[in-house]
Parts: structure tokens; C-alpha cells; sequence
């Protein structure tokens, strides 16, 4: 089990920057939340960590190394969860968890083992050999949630994973969590969902425009920011309109006559 | 007012679905839709413009009497009808899903608050929309430049018998054509009336990989099948085909225009016999155009008929976004599939490959639709050989019977090597880059395991009794022993040159394919019938393992190559072009 660093990581799309100088060290053991509002960087900065993405600047080094001197290994140790399941709709569930386990070479019969106690604990059994395509948003996240857990990862990325799960998949998605943690995996969560965020990490960085404004324990920012929950810290680093006046603004630009 | 009613739900809606016509990569997912518009268009007027030019020309290049061409140019009349109809119900059958409301349209536009009538009216004036424009893009061009061609030596004919022939060829052919294309409709929706939405799902990728195969065939077999008309006695075959019927009106409406020219006094006497010979062939079949003519109506009407309550009949409710339970992938081939896991493909990255490709190359409409396109070149090009080599049983049998056999199998591998290059699901790709472990040329392997499983295989069984009734059993066996191991070869060919994952990479189309099509082209039906000779040598006293021996030694050859290459360039999946990357749909 080694640490994950993201050294002053930046990213620039045609000349505008999405993400700056985030610095942050990820240790086995340790679930770190990534938080801020939605276009603040978080995706860009979860695949430039995966190696989906190369960094306009900076590095990610991973047990010393920077991932690039041999990606393949590094991914060896990832798991990934993305935002948005995309997958191959002409496959089924198992046919695709058959292929990234194939890919990772994990021997046939551990696969096939795997692969089916995956299937049922997520309740995709029933639905095990139809085409993705046919799959709801939830049972593809669940299919990804499989795919990025296959090969016992010790550093897995979860970028907003509750997106389409039910209530009990997303409070078991939480114990797992903390499960895999406990386990001595390393973990980057990221979310805008602050409750999920509070209940399952040690630490918060909070992103805004690109930028960490934030980066500490829950408890500390909690005392620094003199508030009693995270979203009161969240507020008041982030939010810089008034929510009520803009839901105002929104409810009277909708009632106006057409 | 006009800005009004281009603003109507109708009009709104008519326009989406005529646009989502144009969401089809089957040319290249780099092309957008005004670039996929312009190559449409050009391909049409160019294409229809060659064709007609070419084969009008002979009227042009020699001095023609009435009676020659009122008899010669119906096979031409033929030709003309047939391609308008095999091209527009070709493009019907491409569209397959995009010709009735599908459910993501339901899903988006049911909400909305459009009646449903509006939206299953707008997607019926689209599709009409779309069938006209195709036959008026195919036979547009032929209509001015075949009659003018075919009156060219005609002086007495006046402007206006000339129009009269424009209007009657444009109509016909275009009647013709809206025939071809009503009758894709009318099919698919009958099928899927009569056996459910659920049975429908399941052989509707099926239904339209064997429409694409036996329209494909046709339209290359057209020059041979509209070949001495006049000559035939009038029972063969082709009275039952559509595009005779389509002839009877054609020469019932302008038959007269062209025979009834009165004769020049210049003729020489061997003219004058000739023409006297071709007027009365041409008035010997003249007596049957009414009755093909009626058989044309009557099949239109009903196939109008047909087309339209079957359409209605289906788009009477809007489909729901999962009324459906999706068929289960079978699993009757798990056994099998054991087996090979366990026999022969026993590295994880080479079963990878193997099963990856297999669901790719037939379940994704893109590369179904490349491979049935590949199948019906390869079936057409089989049958041109056949027909003029078919054998008896027993008896001598030549090198071009011989060359069915890698015409077919190699027109499959042509298509794999072009499906292999265009991505399953370029969203999904970022599977591959966390999972891939760098064993590229293992996964290949597995990628032409499924090649010879699911191509090559097939096709040496499909000739395999023809071959059978040829040769008989053990020669025939011998035949394909080569045939597989030709093949093997040939797919290691056309795959030694490519260093990238297949069904992953972006696909940048090549930029002198254009020029290199036709060169590989000759280049494959040399190859054929090279290889069909060294066979018919081997199994004609030479020897067999000699052939075998040739091959394997060509195979070495190319492994070695391939070998070197695989350490010089390794698989890179970031080829996308600056489009793609701006999108983000790169990685």
C-alpha cells in the first residue's frame, strides 16, 4: 500500500483553466472527500489522477513514482467509478465485467466467481445477461461500481458514484466505503453530496473555479469556519449568491406571462 | 406569417426527425452532418451522373435505327428501374430504426405538450420526406441525360417527344423507386405486426443484415440480369421481378415514341434488316407490356396498401421506453464457449479479444450493417463466378468455380478489416484504458480467433456443398482445408499493418482511400483468382500439402513481421482528432 500525491496539478481546456495547482496526499487507509459545486473542477481532476487525462502541469505520483513512468502498473492498483456509466450497450452486464476482468487477466475461475456474487449483491441476477442498453442509469452505476472493485484495487476513485442508485445501494455504497478503507485502501470521493460526504471521509478538500479553498479535517474546518455542519462550512467558502434571493429570481422569472 | 408556420409543432418536429436521418456514422463518426450532407449529394449527382453517361453512351458512339433502339434499350429501361429501386430500398433498410418512432423520441417528446397525432404525422411526412428525396436524387440526372442519349441520332423526334420521354422516364423510375422503398416499410412493419414488439426485437437486426445482403447482391448483379430482354421469350424469371412490371408501364406510356420514328431514307440494306429484325422482337414483346403494366399498379397499390396500415396500425401508440424486456443474450453457447475458453483461447487477453469482438461485430448496428454490406459483395461477386462456371456433378471443374470460394470469405475480411478500425462505443472506450495491460498483440489474437469463427468459418461452410456436388467429399474437404488455411493468411495480411485496439480507436477515415480502392480492389480479384488456380493445380494432380506448405510459409513470414512491429509501436488510444478532443470524446 503506497500514498497517492497529486503535485500542484493544473489543467487548461483551449486556454481556459479548469483546474489549478491542487496539491493534496492520499494514504492508504484514509478516505479524502472532494467537494464543490457542479463545473468546479472535480471530474478533470479525478481523471488526471486516473491517468485519463494528462495535466497541463504538475504530476501525480504514485509510491514515489510518477504514474505516467508506467501507467499500466499504476491502474493495476486503481479502481474507478466515473460520473456518467458509459459503457458498451451491446453487452450485457456479465459480458462486460467479463471483459475488464479478462483485460486485468484475472484467472477464469476467480472471475466467473466474482463476477457472479458481484451480480447478485448489487440484485442485477435477473438482469445479468440482457444488453446494457436496456439497463436503468442505477444498474449501470452498479455495473461500473463491479467493474472498478474486479481486482482488488488499493486505490479507488469515486466521482459522484451516487448518481441514479436507490436509497439502500447508496447506504451501501457508503459502508463500503468505509469498508475498503478500513481494509487499507486508499480513497478519493467526490461529491456534492455534503451529508454523504460527512458521514464517510476523514478529510475534505473543497475545490471552487478550480482552485482548493479548503483542505482539512471535517472537525477542524467545522472549528475554523465556526459552523456546526458541513454545509455551513461549504457555504460560506463557496456559495457566494444568497440561495433564497436567486430561488426568488428563479420562481418569478417562470411566472412571468408568456 | 411564413416565419409562423415554419414554427409549427409539425414543422419543428418533421425537421428533427428529418435531421436524425443524418445521425449515422456508417460513413465516418468524424463527418457532421453538413460535411455527411455534402458527401451524400455529391456521391448522388456524380454517381447517377457516371452511371447514366456510361451506359447511354453506346447510342452516341454509332449510327442507331429506331427499331435497334426501341429493342436494345430495354434492357437499359431495366437497369435504370431495377438500380432506382434496389438504391432507395436500400437506404430504407439501412435507416431500419429511424423509419418509425422509436421510443427515445417517445421518451423526450410525449412530455412535451404536442399531440400525439402531430408527432406520428411529422414522422411520417419525414419518412415520406426522405423516400422521395432519395428517388428523385437517384433518378434526377438519368431522367435528362438517358433519353436525350437515346434520341441523339434521331432528328425527327422534336422537342417536344423529347420532353414527353423526360417526363415519362423521371415518373416511371421514380414510381419505381417509391415502389422499393414502400416495400421496406411495409415488410419490416408487417413482421413486426404479425410476430410482436418482443420477437421483433430479437430478429429485427437479423431481418435487416439479410434485406442489406439480398439488396446488395441484387445491385451488383444488376448488369448481368438486365442483359437481352428483347431476346427472352417473355416467361423467364424476370417477369416476376418489380422492375419488369415497372417497364410494361414505362413502354405502354412511351413505347410508341421511339419505334413509331418514322426511317431514314439513307438506310443501308443491312440496316434496314436490322431494324426490320429488332422492330419485330421489339413487337413480339410489345403484347405483354399492358399485362405488366396492370401487374405493376395492382403490386403498388397493395404494396402502398400495406405499407401505410401497417405504419399507421403500429404508430397508433407511441412505443414506451421499457414496454419491452430485453431478450437475454442465449446461453446455449455456454458449453461451447467453456470449452474454448479452456481449449484454445487460454490467455485472459486473447478472451478478451475473442469474445469482445464477436459481440462487437454483431450487435452494433454500425458494424452489422459494414459486414451484411461486405457479405452481399462477396455473395455477388460468388454468384458473377458461378454463373458462367456452374458445374455438373462429376465432371471437370475450373479454377473460376474454384474462386467462389476466396471471393467470399475475403470480401467478409475486407469488411472486418475497415469494422475493426471504427469504435464500438468511443464513450466507452475509457474501460479499455484503465483495464489494458499492454498485451495488444494477445488480444488481437483473440480478435482473429473471432474473425475465423464467425466469418471465415461460416463462409467455407456455406460453399461447402456446392463444392461437395463438385468435387465430391474428399476433394471438397480438401478444398476447404486450403480455403481456411488461404484465409488465415489473408487476415493476417490485411491485419499486419494495424497497431491499434480494434473496435477502440478513433477512426480517421484514410485520406487516399478513394484513390486506393479500386487498386486494392484488382489487386483482391487478382489475389482470388490466383489462389483459386494454385488450388485447382493441387487438386488436379498437384499437391495439396504443397499449397499448405506455401501458405504456412507466408504466414511465418508475416508473423515475424508483425512480430517487429508490435516492439516498434505500441497501442495508443488518444489518435482522435482536435474535434474529438475538444469534446472530450477522445478519452
Amino acid at each position: 500500500m503506497r500514498d497517492l500525491h497529486a503535485h500542484r496539478l493544473s489543467k487548461y481546456f483551449s486556454g481556459v483553466r479548469v483546474v489549478k495547482d491542487v496539491d493534496f496526499t492520499l494514504r492508504p487507509g484514509e478516505v479524502i472527500g472532494y467537494l464543490g459545486p457542479n463545473g468546479s473542477g472535480k471530474t478533470t481532476t479525478a481523471r488526471m489522477i486516473a491517468g485519463l487525462l494528462e495535466p497541463s502541469s504538475g504530476f501525480v505520483e504514485y509510491g514515489g513514482r510518477p504514474i505516467h513512468d508506467d501507467l499500466v502498473g499504476f491502474r493495476r492498483e486503481l479502481g474507478y467509478i466515473p460520473e456518467e456509466p458509459y459503457l458498451y450497450p451491446f453487452l450485457s452486464g456479465t459480458e462486460y465485467l467479463q471483459l475488464v476482468g479478462r483485460l486485468r487477466e484475472i484467472p477464469e475461475t476467480l472471475l466467473t466467481m466474482k463476477i457472479e456474487r458481484f451480480l447478485d449483491l448489487f440484485g442485477l441476477r435477473a438482469a445479468a445477461d440482457q444488453s446494457i442498453a436496456s439497463y436503468s442509469k442505477g444498474m449501470r452505476q452498479k455495473i461500473v461500481i463491479s467493474a472498478a472493485l474486479l481486482h482488488d484495487p488499493s486505490v479507488v476513485i469515486f466521482d459522484e458514484p451516487e448518481t441514479g442508485l436507490d436509497v439502500s445501494t447508496t447506504l451501501m455504497l457508503r459502508h463500503l466505503v468505509r469498508t475498503l478503507a478500513a481494509r487499507g485502501k486508499a480513497i478519493l470521493y467526490s461529491s456534492h453530496i455534503l451529508e454523504v460526504v460527512e458521514r464517510v471521509c476523514d478529510k475534505v478538500i473543497v475545490i471552487h473555479r478550480g482552485e482548493v479553498v479548503a483542505d482539512d479535517s471535517i472537525a477542524r474546518l467545522r472549528a475554523l469556519m465556526s459552523s456546526t455542519s458541513l454545509e455551513g462550512v461549504f457555504s460560506q467558502l463557496v456559495i457566494r449568491e444568497d440561495p433564497e434571493a436567486l430561488a426568488r429570481e428563479l420562481a418569478d422569472l417562470s411566472a412571468m406571462a408568456i | 406569417m411564413a416565419d409562423d408556420r415554419l414554427r409549427t409543432p409539425f414543422t419543428l418536429l418533421t425537421r428533427l426527425f428529418l435531421r436524425q436521418f443524418l445521425e449515422n456514422d456508417a460513413i465516418s463518426p468524424e463527418a457532421d452532418r453538413s460535411q455527411l450532407l455534402a458527401v451524400v449529394g455529391a456521391l448522388a449527382v456524380s454517381v447517377t451522373l457516371f452511371l447514366s453517361v456510361s451506359w447511354s453512351a453506346k447510342y452516341v458512339m454509332a449510327v442507331w435505327m429506331p427499331g435497334q433502339v426501341a429493342a436494345v434499350s430495354l434492357d437499359d429501361k431495366y437497369l435504370y428501374l431495377a438500380f432506382g429501386m434496389i438504391v432507395t430500398a436500400l437506404v430504407a433498410a439501412t435507416q431500419r430504426d429511424a423509419l418509425s418512432i422509436d421510443p427515445r423520441d417517445a421518451a423526450i417528446l410525449e412530455p412535451l405538450p404536442v399531440p400525439a397525432g402531430t408527432i406520428r404525422r411529422a414522422k411520417l411526412a419525414a419518412v415520406a420526406m426522405l423516400g422521395a428525396a432519395v428517388a428523385i436524387a437517384v433518378n434526377l440526372f438519368p431522367s435528362i441525360v438517358f433519353p436525350w442519349l437515346l434520341v441523339f441520332n434521331f432528328r425527327h423526334l422534336s422537342v417536344w417527344g423529347l420532353l414527353e420521354l423526360n417526363a415519362i422516364h423521371a415518373a416511371v423510375t421514380v414510381a419505381s423507386a417509391a415502389f422499393g422503398y414502400l416495400a421496406v416499410i411495409a415488410l419490416r412493419e408487417t413482421v413486426a405486426l404479425v410476430v410482436g414488439p418482443r420477437a421483433f426485437s430479437r430478429i429485427s437486426p437479423w431481418l435487416q443484415g439479410a434485406l442489406i445482403v439480398v439488396l446488395g447482391s441484387s445491385l451488383l448483379l444488376l448488369p448481368a440480369a438486365a442483359n437481352g430482354i428483347a431476346r427472352s421469350d417473355g416467361d423467364d424469371w424476370r417477369a416476376a421481378s418489380p422492375p419488369m412490371w415497372f417497364l410494361g408501364v414505362y413502354e405502354v406510356l412511351a413505347g410508341d415514341v421511339i419505334a413509331s420514328l418514322p426511317r431514314s431514307d439513307r438506310m443501308t440494306a443491312r440496316q434496314a434488316a436490322s431494324d426490320a429484325v429488332n422492330t419485330a422482337l421489339y413487337s413480339q414483346r410489345r403484347s405483354q407490356f399492358p399485362g405488366l403494366a396492370r401487374r405493376a399498379g395492382l403490386a403498388t397499390g397493395l404494396n402502398a396498401l400495406l405499407a401505410v396500415v401497417s405504419y399507421v396500425w403500429r404508430a397508433r401508440r407511441l412505443p414506451s421506453l421499457s414496454p419491452v424486456p430485453q431478450p437475454a443474450f442465449r446461453r446455449r453457447w455456454r458449453a461451447a464457449a467453456w470449452l474454448a475458453n479452456t481449449v484454445l483461447l487460454r490467455d485472459a487477453s486473447t478472451r478478451a479479444g475473442f469474445h469482445f469482438a464477436l459481440a462487437a461485430m454483431w450487435r452494433n448496428t454500425t458494424h452489422r450493417l459494414t459486414l451484411a454490406c461486405a457479405a452481399a459483395a462477396g455473395f455477388a461477386m460468388a454468384v458473377v463466378a458461378l454463373s458462367k462456371s456452374f458445374p455438373e456433378q462429376g465432371g471437370e471443374v475450373s479454377a473460376r468455380l474454384l474462386a467462389v470460394q476466396p471471393l467470399l470469405y475475403g470480401a467478409l475480411l475486407v469488411g472486418f478489416r475497415h469494422i475493426i478500425r471504427v469504435p464500438a462505443e468511443l464513450r466507452a472506450n475509457w474501460g479499455f484504458q484503465l483495464a489494458w495491460a499492454e498485451r495488444g498483440d494477445a488480444f488481437v489474437t483473440g480478435v482473429k480467433g473471432a474473425a475465423v469463427l464467425a466469418l471465415i468459418v461460416p463462409a467455407l461452410l456455406a460453399v461447402l456443398p456446392l463444392f461437395v456436388f463438385a468435387l465430391g467429399p474428399q476433394r471438397a474437404m480438401l478444398h476447404a482445408a486450403m480455403g481456411l488455411a488461404g484465409a488465415i493468411v489473408m487476415l493476417e495480411a490485411i491485419l499486419h499493418t494495424y497497431d491499434k485496439v480494434p473496435f477502440t480507436c478513433t477512426y480517421v477515415p484514410s485520406e487516399n482511400m478513394k484513390a486506393l480502392a479500386p487498386i486494392f480492389g484488382l489487386v483482391f480479384i487478382v489475389g482470388a483468382s490466383w489462389f483459386a488456380r494454385m488450388q485447382h493445380t493441387a487438386l488436379h494432380g498437384g499437391s495439396v500439402i504443397g499449397v499448405v506448405l506455401v501458405l504456412s510459409v507466408m504466414f511465418v513470414i508475416l508473423r515475424v513481421i508483425a512480430a517487429r512491429r508490435a516492439r516498434l509501436s505500441l497501442v495508443d488510444f488518444d489518435e482522435a482528432p482536435a474535434s474529438y478532443q475538444r469534446l472530450d470524446l477522445n478519452t
